[in-house]
């Protein structure tokens, strides 16, 4: 299983898919974090207080999250675009066993991404914080779950990128779904439609809310994360398994 | 054991039965070339061996097991199939590469078939700007990366130039003389003749000849065909000798029944000046066509 999640991240390594994808993501975390620093304190924008680092980490999570999903996609959806599934179904006739070093790959590279987004986020907010004459903590147990909570929901991210692609396996089709589901368009209108409001924190969008921007509407951050681990698990199974029995002519 | 046994393979396409009951056998160290028009089913039936498609019935294994229960089966079995593809912002090494991690062969061999393949000046190439030819040469690496016993190509002809194409027949030789297993599909029957020990022939889906390439062309007439200035005076020599001989066009013979030993021999005692002379495989493409329908490409 180590060799074929190593042959994994090498695929991801050896295109230009994922470092364009994670420059845009870096570049976009840069630019939103500069923006809040910046505007921070003037008219309509929130003031920075002791609490500003607990704001700051989770400003990334909207570049992240998105980059994660789209590299799960691709990097599923592309076995069938270009035809590489037929080698690697040769090499892996256990097809379950590619899909599961998919979801570790796409779930380590969103660990990876999320946690060098906050590491970004502390190395240009702390000195500036301290600048401003801002007094703020990293020993703060909030701020740590944060970033933790955005790291699991970064790798979720691109598990179910992977579970999509698996299931649609038309790599347009999936951007698309995956596009419309992240902006939470398909989620608002279902909760509109059903007039439900108290539904839209279960659904997997929702849910996932609870991690990347917790508030008073969302769950409790670790329910949360279990709601949305268990959607994702849920369509990369259904999506694992459709792979494993679907002939590949 | 058989090296390739497929017995009663079926599969159903919704009302499209695209092989229908197949049995073959390829023994050990053999190259069989597994012919039949496009739309026979030689492809799904090469997917069924390579646990790529599940059969509707019957079983196909390599060295007595269905593919996907081999253990190891990039070290024992080496495929190219047509519809095989690769990413084109990737290098032809990097593809190798990830095969071979996947596969845990030694990461050196990823240079060794890239020599042997004739692409170790493009190895570090995207595939994107490939022509078909090198294409079909980076599925051949690929095949030959787990250093394995038995090949299944499918089509390799196709996309390479004449000079392509000798090469391949080339590497085919190569690995039959290494004492590999090769089963090698194409709907043309020349284009394996030289290097097949056994033909395997499908037709909609159903086997229609196995045998060696011998006793399928044993019973055809052997044609030589001459070209000479004096195609009258050819003629009665070897009508003289038991040959059947008709005019085609000017100066042009087709001499059925005898060797082009014997057409020289007869022009040489005779004094007559020939032009040209060949040995025609038409028959054998004639035996193919007549065992297939002889109706060619089907929608």
């Amino acid at each position: 299983m180590t060799r074929l999640v190593k042959a994994e991240l090498l695929k991801l390594r050896t295109t230009r898919t994922a470092r364009i994808l994670l420059a845009l993501a870096a570049a976009g975390t840069a630019a939103l974090v500069a923006l809040v620093l910046l505007l921070a304190g003037r008219p309509g924008q929130p003031e920075l207080g002791a609490d500003a680092l607990r704001q700051l980490v989770l400003v990334p999570a909207q570049p992240l999250t998105l980059a994660a999903l789209v590299l799960g996609i691709l990097g599923m959806a592309g076995e069938f675009r270009y035809g590489t599934a037929t080698s690697t179904f040769l090499v892996t006739p256990v097809r379950g066993r590619v899909v599961a070093a998919k979801l570790a790959a796409a779930a380590a590279t969103g660990l990876a991404m999320a946690l060098v987004a906050s590491a970004a986020v502390f190395a240009v907010g702390l000195p500036w914080l301290r600048a401003k004459g801002i007094e703020v903590t990293v020993a703060d147990a909030g701020l740590l779950a944060r970033v933790v909570g955005l790291a699991v929901a970064v790798a979720l991210f691109a598990v179910l990128g992977v579970g999509l692609a698996a299931l649609l396996r038309n790599q347009v089709a999936a951007v698309i779904v995956g596009l419309l589901w992240w902006s939470q368009g398909v989620e608002g209108i279902l909760v509109a439609l059903l007039h439900q409001p108290g539904l839209e924190r279960w659904l997997p969008r929702g849910a996932a809310s609870a991690l990347t921007a917790p508030g008073d509407a969302t769950l409790p951050m670790w329910a949360g994360g279990l709601v949305f681990a268990a959607y994702g698990l849920a369509l990369a199974l259904a999506g694992g398994r459709l792979v494993a029995r679907r002939d590949l002519t | 054991m058989a090296a390739i046994s497929v017995q009663g393979l079926t599969k159903r396409f919704g009302d499209v039965l695209a092989v229908d009951q197949l049995h073959f056998q390829v023994d050990p160290g053999t190259v069989v070339g597994f012919l039949g028009p496009n739309g026979a089913g030689k492809t799904t039936t090469l997917r069924m061996l390579l646990g790529l498609v599940t059969p509707t019935a019957g079983t196909a294994t390599i060295a007595g097991r269905p593919y996907r229960e081999l253990p190891d089966p990039a070290r024992r079995v080496g495929a190219v199939l047509e519809a095989s593809g690769f990413h084109p912002g990737r290098s032809a090494r990097d593809h190798l590469r990830v095969l071979a991690t996947a596969a845990g062969l030694d990461p050196r061999r990823v240079d060794e078939v890239l020599e042997q393949t004739g692409l170790a000046a493009a190895g570090r190439r995207r595939v994107g700007g490939f022509s078909l030819g090198m294409r079909q040469r980076l599925g051949l690496a690929a095949a030959l990366l787990g250093d394995p016993e038995v090949l299944i190509l499918d089509e390799p002809a196709n996309g390479l130039d004449p000079e392509g194409v000798h090469w391949l027949r080339g590497l085919v030789r190569d690995l039959a003389d290494q004492g590999r297993t090769v089963l090698v599909s194409s709907h043309i029957l020349a284009e394996v003749a030289q290097t097949v020990d056994q033909v395997v022939i499908i037709d909609r889906g159903r086997l229609v000849a196995q045998s060696t390439l011998a006793a399928l062309t044993a019973g055809a007439d052997r044609t030589v065909r001459v070209r000479t200035p004096q195609p009258e005076a050819l003629r009665d020599l070897l009508v003289a000798r038991g040959a059947s001989v008709t005019l085609d066009g000017p100066g042009q013979l087709v001499v059925g029944g005898v060797t082009t030993e014997q057409v020289g021999q007869a022009a040489a005692a005779g004094g007559v000046v020939l032009h040209e002379m060949r040995f025609e495989r038409s028959n054998l493409e004639d035996v193919f066509l007549e065992l297939t329908g002889g109706k060619g490409e089907r929608p």
